[in-house]
C-alpha cells in the first residue's frame, strides 16, 4: 500500500515537473506518450454526494498515463493507465483505462480489440478525462458517477467507422460486445452489499419473515454475462451540428458469499444526443431511457424503464475563459413518478433529480484548466444511501473546483 | 443577467483575420477538394486520399494561422479544435495530426512527405509545396 502511494507520488510530480517538449513525447508519430492529473475540491450541503462531501474534501483526483504505438499507418496499439480517488473508493490504485490494438481497413471500416471504452452517448468515452469536457461533473442523469465502473470500458471488441454521405454529411458508427470486469472495491460495490444486508434485516422484522433468507450476508460479487450495443453520431451538411443515438443491452449475475441471489439487466439502454455549435455558443441535449430488470432471492425488486435528459449551454467568453450552464433531470420510473420506492420508511427518497448547475472553466494554457461549479438539486434519487444512513434532504446542493494538467 | 452577458460576450468578429490556404506535396496528383473533404481529413476521419496513400495531416500551430483555419475551416473555436484532438489521444480512438510551429516548418514538412497536407498563411505559399484548393 505504501510503495503504491510512493510510486502515484512520484509519477504525479514527474508528471508535473517534466519540460513541455519532453512530456509530450511524439517521434515521427510512430510513437506517443501523453498523461494528465487532476485535483479537485469537492462539497455539498443536505446530502452527501459521492462521498462524505458534508464539510468537504480534497479526496477528489485522477491521473493517467497513456501510450500508443503506431506500427502501420493502418496497425496502431495504445493504453492507458489510471488512478483516481474519489472519497474512500479508488484509493489511487492504478488500473488500465482502456489497452487496445487498432487496425483500420478503411475509413469505413476498422476493428479494435482490447479493453475498449464504452461509446455512450457523447461523452462517456471521454469521462476520466476531466480537462474534455466543459464542466467537472457530467450531467448525472445520464452519466450516473455512482455506475461509472459499470459503463466505463468493455473487455472485447468494436467494429468502427466513418462513413461518407457526400452532400449528406457523414456518420461515425461503432459496434461493440464485450464483457465488463467489475472492480471490487468499487462504491457501487458497497453499497450494493449495504443494501442486500438491510433488505435481509427488513425480512428478519417483517410480520412473515422468509425462513429461506440468510439474517445477512459478508460479501457480494457480480459477474457481467454480457454486453453488447451500437452508437451512431450523423453529422450532416450544416456545420457544427452533431446527432447521436446510442444502445446497450448487457446482463449480470449477482452473487453473496458465492451463492447466486439475483440478476441484473439492461433490457435496452438508448440515448439520443444532440450537440451543436455557433461561434461562442455551445449547446448539448440528451435523452435516454434505461429499462432494466433486477431479481434479488427469486423477487422482483425492479422492472421499468428509468427517464433521463439535460440541456447543457456553454459559452466561450473568451479563447480561454468558458461559463456552462446546465439542467439536468432523472426519474427513476418513467411511468411512476410519484412514489418513493425505498417504502421501508428509513430512506426518504424521491424518485426524482432536478438539478441546475452552473460552472466556468479557464484554461491557463493547452496544458493546464482550472473549472469551479456549483449545483442546486431538487430531489434525492440516485444518491446512495449508503454516504446518507440517516436519510436524505429532498433541496440541496453540491459544488466543486478543480485543476487539471495534461500534456 | 450577468451570465447571460458573460455567455454572450466574446463576439464572432473579434478573431483574427489571416488567410489560409491548404498545401500538399507537389507529387500529389490533386488539385482541388471540397469543404466537406478538408474537414473531414484535419478531424481523421478521412485518412486516405482518394488514390489510397495514407494522409500524413499537420496542424500549425502558430496562434493566427490556427485560429484563422479552425474559424474559416473548420467552424469551430481554438479550444474546440484542441480538445477534439485531445479526445482522440485519450479515449483510445486514435492518434492526432502532428503539430508544428509555424508555416515553414509546416512547408519543410510538406514537402518531405508525398502523402502530407498542412494549412499556411496564403502569403507564405512559395515553390515548394503545392496550393490544394477549396471547392
Amino acid at each position: 500500500m505504501q510503495l503504491k502511494k510512493i510510486t502515484i507520488i512520484i509519477l504525479a510530480i514527474f508528471t508535473l515537473l517534466l519540460p513541455m517538449p519532453l512530456a509530450a513525447y511524439d517521434l515521427n508519430e510512430k510513437i506517443q506518450l501523453h498523461g494528465f492529473a487532476s485535483q479537485g475540491y469537492l462539497d455539498s450541503s443536505g446530502n452527501n454526494f459521492l462521498s462524505d462531501s458534508l464539510g468537504g474534501t480534497f479526496d477528489f483526483n485522477e491521473i493517467g498515463v497513456n501510450l500508443n504505438v503506431r506500427f502501420t499507418d493502418k496497425l496502431r496499439f495504445g493504453g492507458q493507465i489510471m488512478s483516481r480517488k474519489m472519497g474512500n473508493y479508488g484509493d489511487n490504485r492504478i488500473r488500465l483505462d482502456w489497452g487496445l490494438v487498432d487496425y483500420r481497413f478503411q475509413d469505413w471500416a476498422g476493428v479494435r480489440l482490447g479493453k475498449v471504452k464504452i461509446p455512450l452517448g457523447l461523452y462517456n468515452t471521454e469521462r476520466d478525462s476531466d480537462f474534455l469536457r466543459p464542466m467537472i461533473f457530467l450531467p448525472q442523469s445520464i452519466y450516473d458517477e455512482t455506475r461509472r465502473d459499470t459503463w466505463l470500458a468493455q473487455w472485447g471488441g468494436e467494429l468502427y467507422g466513418n462513413v461518407a454521405l457526400d452532400a449528406f454529411g457523414d456518420f461515425d458508427y461503432k459496434l461493440f460486445y464485450g464483457r465488463i470486469k467489475y472492480e471490487g472495491d468499487s462504491v457501487y460495490h458497497d453499497s450494493t452489499l449495504a443494501n442486500i444486508n438491510r433488505r435481509l434485516a427488513d425480512n428478519l422484522t417483517s410480520p412473515n419473515p422468509d425462513p429461506l433468507l440468510p439474517s445477512h450476508i459478508n460479501q457480494c460479487d457480480r459477474d457481467n454475462d454480457y454486453l453488447y450495443g451500437a452508437n451512431l453520431i450523423y453529422s450532416p451538411p450544416i456545420e457544427n451540428l452533431r446527432l447521436g443515438i446510442s444502445y446497450v443491452s448487457q446482463k449480470d449475475t449477482s452473487y453473496a458469499d458465492n451463492v447466486k441471489i439475483g440478476e441484473y439487466k439492461t433490457n435496452s439502454y438508448f440515448v439520443f444526443s444532440l450537440e451543436y455549435a455557433w461561434w461562442n455558443l455551445s449547446l448539448s441535449a440528451e435523452y435516454g431511457e434505461n429499462d432494466r430488470t433486477q431479481t434479488l432471492y427469486d423477487v422482483t425488486t425492479f422492472d421499468g424503464p428509468n427517464q433521463a435528459w439535460y440541456v447543457m449551454l456553454t459559452s466561450s467568453a473568451t479563447d480561454r475563459l468558458g461559463f456552462s450552464v446546465l439542467y439536468d433531470e432523472y426519474w427513476k420510473d418513467k411511468y411512476n413518478k410519484d412514489y418513493s420506492i425505498h417504502a421501508s420508511g428509513r430512506y426518504n427518497s424521491t424518485p426524482w433529480r432536478k438539478d441546475w448547475g452552473f460552472g466556468v472553466r479557464y484554461d491557463i494554457n493547452e496544458n493546464w484548466t482550472v473549472k469551479g461549479e456549483w449545483h442546486i438539486v431538487d430531489g434525492s434519487a440516485l444518491l446512495l444511501e449508503f454516504f446518507n444512513p440517516d436519510g436524505t434532504e429532498r433541496y440541496w446542493q453540491y459544488g466543486a473546483v478543480k485543476a487539471s494538467f495534461n500534456f | 443577467m450577468l451570465l447571460l452577458l458573460l455567455m454572450l460576450y466574446g463576439a464572432p468578429g473579434s478573431c483574427l483575420a489571416a488567410e489560409i490556404i491548404l498545401v500538399v506535396n507537389h507529387d500529389n496528383p490533386l488539385t482541388g477538394i471540397t469543404w466537406r473533404a478538408a474537414e473531414r481529413i484535419f478531424l481523421s476521419k478521412k485518412t486516405e486520399w482518394t488514390q489510397g496513400e495514407h494522409i500524413h495531416v499537420v496542424v500549425n500551430n502558430e496562434p493566427e494561422v490556427y485560429a484563422s483555419f479552425c474559424r474559416d475551416i473548420l467552424k469551430k473555436t481554438s479550444l474546440q479544435y484542441l480538445l477534439y484532438r485531445k479526445k482522440m489521444l485519450f479515449n483510445g480512438s486514435g492518434i492526432p495530426p502532428r503539430v508544428m510551429n509555424n508555416d515553414e516548418e509546416v512547408k519543410d514538412f510538406v514537402a518531405s512527405a508525398k502523402d502530407a497536407i498542412g494549412f499556411i498563411r496564403q502569403e507564405s505559399l512559395d515553390s515548394r509545396v503545392k496550393l490544394l484548393v477549396i471547392r
